[in-house]
């Protein structure tokens, strides 16, 4: 993979960053370097084995279906930059994305 | 020697004995963070008003109850990405910068709930990302061995805090290493635990399937003391395991280690400092005089343990921290005029660069077209790698290697060379990556006098026997201490 | 030109379990917003998901009872994408290890089955509520039904029409709340399909799809793939080639117009969830939630008709909601008549639920009592204009059908005294209707016989009545 700053630009829009001309630069750079790097991982033999999601042999962890109040839910909206009518407020969104 | 440079183990029998208070320790503490913090800058945020009063409450506990926490009025310094009820918690970033939780991390509830009392909360590299603690909004955290060098990283204000007496212990988190590279380089105890036994509700995810939450204590007694106020089961986080309760501090001075420790060639080969190499022999040749057989081991799958490493964690850090987005809570830009830009600037200028980095690579690896030749690729790697760790523990109880390639490297040293920072991360990714415990007992200094540690790796759960093997080195090497440090 | 139009149905239905899929916070409609989140359902730093067993069985039971197989290893994934009601930034959903697959549902298209395949059914979550609000420059965000358990089900593309989608979404919705796994309130949003729709000249290759999104009415479904397909086959017509989008249909203005290629810059990259472990549904639990499901409509309906003789136009409504078709079974097993009571249903009750669709669940008319009244019509204890007037009593005030009868005097009259008595005095008082009747006027008595009920005040057998008259006017 060669990256470049269009490549950077595309991945930028997906992850959702603003990056400066001088960001998606270094951005390019780095990761031509990184990844260049890490994709020495695709020589390593791996036939015949599962992908591993989990290092624990853990199953069905299931919690009943009781109800709980989260006692300080007023401070949870005291956290946000922008509230009305108890509501968050974002730019309009009719289409936006 | 002041007090609050005391083990825990130490205090609690003044405590007890009321010879001193919480209250007094407290003080002392603040009184030291105040004098030291500008040169350390361990501490992003002192909770003064909050510590003095839990420190009553634990005066009063003390005064009153008979089954008591040997951590009850121990004063505490916690990472700053784990949540804290009512203190500002930021993971040292612009994102979080006035983000006050209104709940706290599993970990540290039950810490309060014994009793502990929190004097602030600790500096870090940016959500983790990092191996210098360089990387943070508010400044880098300082070695005390030699503020010209770092504290290691992320947890480089956990480990710099309790070297330099800020705080009788610390959590820090560890995902490929950062709570066992900074106690070497500081010369203190760290342990990164199994996955799964401590929760990791309410830390700051970096990598979901290696975050761990664990103790930097003074000593490996401490350690364990810790480890009892925090491990368990939680309801809250689905990958902690239940039935796994024991008193890790219980038999730590049995001396006689009846156990086969594997060195892996892997781990010794090139690139590894020679005082690091010295230093990490003569503790496992300690471990041999206390019975220890010993063998040469091997790891092959080393080899490629940094790029599995760097795949999943960065793939799993971008999905991660996608829910800073300044709607809820955390930075947001003014100047969006809409929804787009909201999500573009308050992401570009709240995060560093990092962490954009990481999340751009882990983006970028998930993304349609490399996600199966790149991340599913790792996930297989992850299995052969651990698939190794546990052949190697068929013949070996457990495995001794360094820490780091080499002793705290100096600040700006490596900072303009990001891959050069993740290859560093080669001993002890693998823990992470296969979900075992990995304890760091500081085992000797180098030719300059910084401290040196060894990295010991058991099976999972095998905590205690960790500790013990630990606890055997700590006593042959006995304590390090800065040349520099400050005398209270 | 005809096209055949193939059609396959996305549907999401909110599972009505009183927690969300991942928090404790409660599952509920129309709370005061934000005042049902917690640190999880909210995305706050270092919250963990821990998922809801309720969830998982109630998925389960309706794979089930669409005929799915069930896995016996499950696991959740992520899905990532911005959107400002998904707190995470991403959707903890199913990707390639859904909990249902492989299923099937008739539907029952004007009295002629066809199966139409379901592909799979996997677990995930709700997103918030976006409010458009005119007063602010911009958007409100609720996040109380962010959490909640959805089941989104996919169906094979095997609807071949409009009105087919239809009548698969009403089935769908009926066998939901049948095995009440889901309130399938369409207009609350706990119930909406995607339609996605592709049109092609008989015999040729699957033509390129479009996707309509979030469509949350029955007929809604049925315009907007009406809609759809003509505006497919009328490019097509002229040439033109159809582009593979996403469209939101306006349900008022019935059209549909294009969401800006949205789809294209999307790249969901799935992986699984760390933060949850697999599922293994062990074999024993699932033949005991099968135990457990009630029979399912078409199996009732079939029966009505079979065994009932129910004509199908009725079974199939009867059957379209379980309370009604519990009712009707009740009111069956109490009066054995299933006519009567299918008649009455397709009448009177029906009425009743046109005029408020919540009646069966407010009002105390039940199935046992329904069935009591009709029982005694059908003996000739009461008229039929008593039986109205008792279940009026019944659905608005509530009581005992006995005791309102007493209370009321309804009973038929049969003391044969007293319908002289009546007959006698009509007779004396309509001296006219008499003479007419017997000048052979057959009209005359109609009227006699209707002032006879009158002055017996409806509440006598009309045979009874009518056989006394005839012996009366014969006699003089």
């Amino acid at each position: 993979m060669e990256a470049d700053r269009d490549l950077v630009r595309k991945i930028a829009a997906l992850a959702m960053l603003e990056l400066s001309p001088e960001e998606e630069a270094e951005f390019a750079r780095d990761m031509n370097l990184i990844m260049g790097y890490m994709e020495r991982l695709s020589e390593v033999d791996t036939h015949g084995i599962e992908p591993m999601e989990h290092v624990l042999p853990l199953e069905n962890v299931l919690r009943p279906d009781i109800p709980e109040e989260f006692s300080r839910s007023d401070d949870l909206l005291k956290c946000a930059a922008m509230v009305k009518d108890n509501c968050y407020v974002v730019p309009s969104v009719v289409d936006a994305l | 020697m002041s007090i609050i440079d005391m083990t825990i183990k130490e205090t609690i029998d003044l405590l007890r004995r009321r010879e001193t208070s919480s209250r007094e320790l407290t003080e002392l503490a603040l009184e030291r963070i105040r004098q030291e913090n500008s040169r350390i800058n361990a501490f992003i945020t002192v909770c003064a008003d909050v510590a003095l009063s839990q420190a009553e409450a634990a005066d009063k506990r003390l005064g009153t109850e008979d089954r008591i926490s040997p951590l009850c009025g121990i004063p505490m310094g916690i990472k700053d990405n784990l949540c804290t009820r009512g203190v500002r918690t930021t993971c040292a970033s612009k994102m979080l910068e006035q983000f006050i939780p209104p709940y706290d991390a599993t970990a540290v509830e039950r810490l309060l709930s014994s009793g502990s009392v929190l004097l602030g909360k600790l500096n870090m590299d940016e959500f983790g990302m990092g191996s210098s603690s360089e990387n943070s909004i508010f400044g880098s955290v300082r070695n005390p061995w030699d503020t010209e060098r770092v504290a290691g990283g992320s947890s480089g204000g956990s480990a710099a805090a309790v070297a330099s007496g800020l705080c009788s212990f610390a959590l820090g988190s560890d995902t490929g290493g950062s709570i066992r590279q900074p106690a070497s380089f500081c010369g203190v105890v760290g342990l990164k635990p199994t996955y799964g036994l401590v929760s990791r509700y309410g830390m700051a995810a970096f990598a979901s399937s290696m975050d761990q939450i664990g103790p930097i204590t003074r000593d490996v007694t401490d350690c364990a003391l810790v480890l009892n106020g925090i491990a368990g089961h939680d309801p809250r986080d689905s990958t902690t395991v239940r039935g796994i309760g024991e008193d890790y501090s219980h038999g730590l001075e049995q001396d006689e280690l009846q156990i086969r420790v594997g060195l892996p060639k892997e781990y010794f080969g090139s690139g590894l400092d020679e005082d690091v190499k010295n230093a990490v022999y003569k503790a496992v040749s300690m471990l041999e005089e206390a019975g220890a057989v010993l063998g040469e081991s091997s790891l092959p799958t080393t080899d490629y343990a940094v790029e599995a490493h760097f795949i999943i964690s960065s793939s799993e850090a971008s999905s991660n921290l996608a829910r800073y987005d300044g709607i809820r809570y955390g930075y947001q830009n003014a100047n969006a005029k809409n929804l787009e830009e909201l999500y573009r600037l308050s992401r570009g200028d709240g995060f560093g660069s990092g962490v954009k980095r990481r999340i751009l690579l882990g983006t970028h690896i998930l993304s349609a077209g490399y996600r199966d030749q790149l991340y599913i690729k790792a996930l297989r790697a992850r299995k052969m790698i651990t698939d190794d760790f546990m052949k190697n523990f068929e013949s070996f109880d457990l495995i001794a290697t360094p820490v780091y390639p080499e002793t705290a490297f100096r600040l700006g040293e490596k900072s303009g060379n990001p891959l050069e920072m993740y290859l560093g991360d080669i001993y002890t990714v693998g823990a992470n990556l296969a979900g075992l415990p990995a304890l760091v007992v500081p085992c000797g200094l180098d030719r300059k006098g910084l401290p040196i540690g060894i990295q010991l790796v058991g099976k999972p759960f095998s905590e205690k026997l960790l500790l013990r093997a630990g606890y055997a080195i700590e006593q042959r090497v006995g304590r390090l201490k800065p040349k520099t440090k400050c005398q209270g | 030109m005809e096209y055949e139009i193939v059609i396959g149905l996305e549907i999401h239905a909110e599972l009505k379990t009183r927690t969300k899929m991942f928090c404790n916070c409660r599952n509920e409609f129309g709370a005061k917003p934000n005042t049902l989140v917690c640190p999880v359902c909210l995305a706050m730093p270092g919250a963990l998901p821990a998922m809801n067993r309720t969830a998982v069985e109630y998925a389960i039971r309706a794979g089930l009872a669409m005929n799915c197989s069930i896995s016996s290893f499950t696991k959740m994934d992520r899905k990532n994408y911005f959107y400002p009601d998904l707190p995470r930034a991403y959707q903890i959903s199913q990707y390639d290890r859904p909990l249902c697959y492989d299923g099937y549902v008739d539907i029952d298209v004007n009295g002629q089955y066809k199966r139409i395949g379901i592909e799979r059914i996997h677990l995930e979550e709700d997103a918030g509520k976006l409010i458009h609000d005119a007063c602010v420059t911009g958007s409100l965000v609720d996040y109380n039904r962010c959490g909640v358990p959805l089941i989104e089900i996919v169906s094979r593309p095997d609807i071949s029409s409009p009105e087919e989608a239809r009548i698969f979404l009403e089935t769908i919705k009926t066998i939901l709340e049948y095995v009440e796994v889901s309130d399938c309130k369409m207009q609350e949003g706990s119930l909406r399909a995607d339609v996605n729709l592709s049109v092609r000249k008989p015999g040729d290759l699957l033509g390129t799809r479009t996707e309509m999104k979030n469509i949350n009415s029955l007929h809604a479904v049925q315009r907007a793939a009406q809609a759809e397909a003509d505006r497919q086959a009328a490019i097509i017509s002229d040439g033109g080639s159809i582009i593979q989008e996403t469209r939101r249909w306006d349900d008022s203005r019935g059209e549909s117009y294009s969401m800006r290629n949205k789809e294209e810059a999307l790249d969901y990259r799935f992986f699984p969830e760390p933060d949850l472990v697999p599922v293994v549904i062990e074999k024993e639990r699932i033949e005991e939630i099968r135990k457990d499901l009630p029979e399912l409509p078409t199996s009732r309906k079939d029966r009505y008709i079979n065994d009932f003789g129910i004509p199908w136009y009725d079974a199939q409504l009867i059957t379209q909601s379980r309370p009604l078709a519990d009712m009707f079974e009740t009111a069956v097993g109490v009066c054995g008549n299933p006519k009567l009571v299918s008649n009455w249903i397709m009448t009177d009750i029906m009425r009743r639920i046109n005029e408020d669709k919540d009646f069966l669940s407010v009002s105390s008319l039940d199935g046992k009592k329904l069935g009591r009244v009709l029982d005694l019509l059908h003996k000739g204890d009461i008229t039929p204009n008593s039986a109205k007037e008792i279940l009026d009593i019944l659905a608005l005030e509530g009581g005992d059908p006995d005791a309102i009868i007493e209370k009321r005097g309804l009973k038929v009259q049969r003391d044969e005294s007293l319908i002289a008595k009546a007959v006698g005095e009509v007779l004396d008082q309509n001296p006219q209707a008499v003479a007419d009747y017997r000048s052979g006027k057959e009209k005359a008595f109609g009227f006699l016989m209707g002032r006879t009920m009158a002055a017996l005040k409806g509440r006598a057998d009309p045979a009874q009545v009518r056989e006394m008259l005839i012996h009366h006017l014969n006699k003089q």
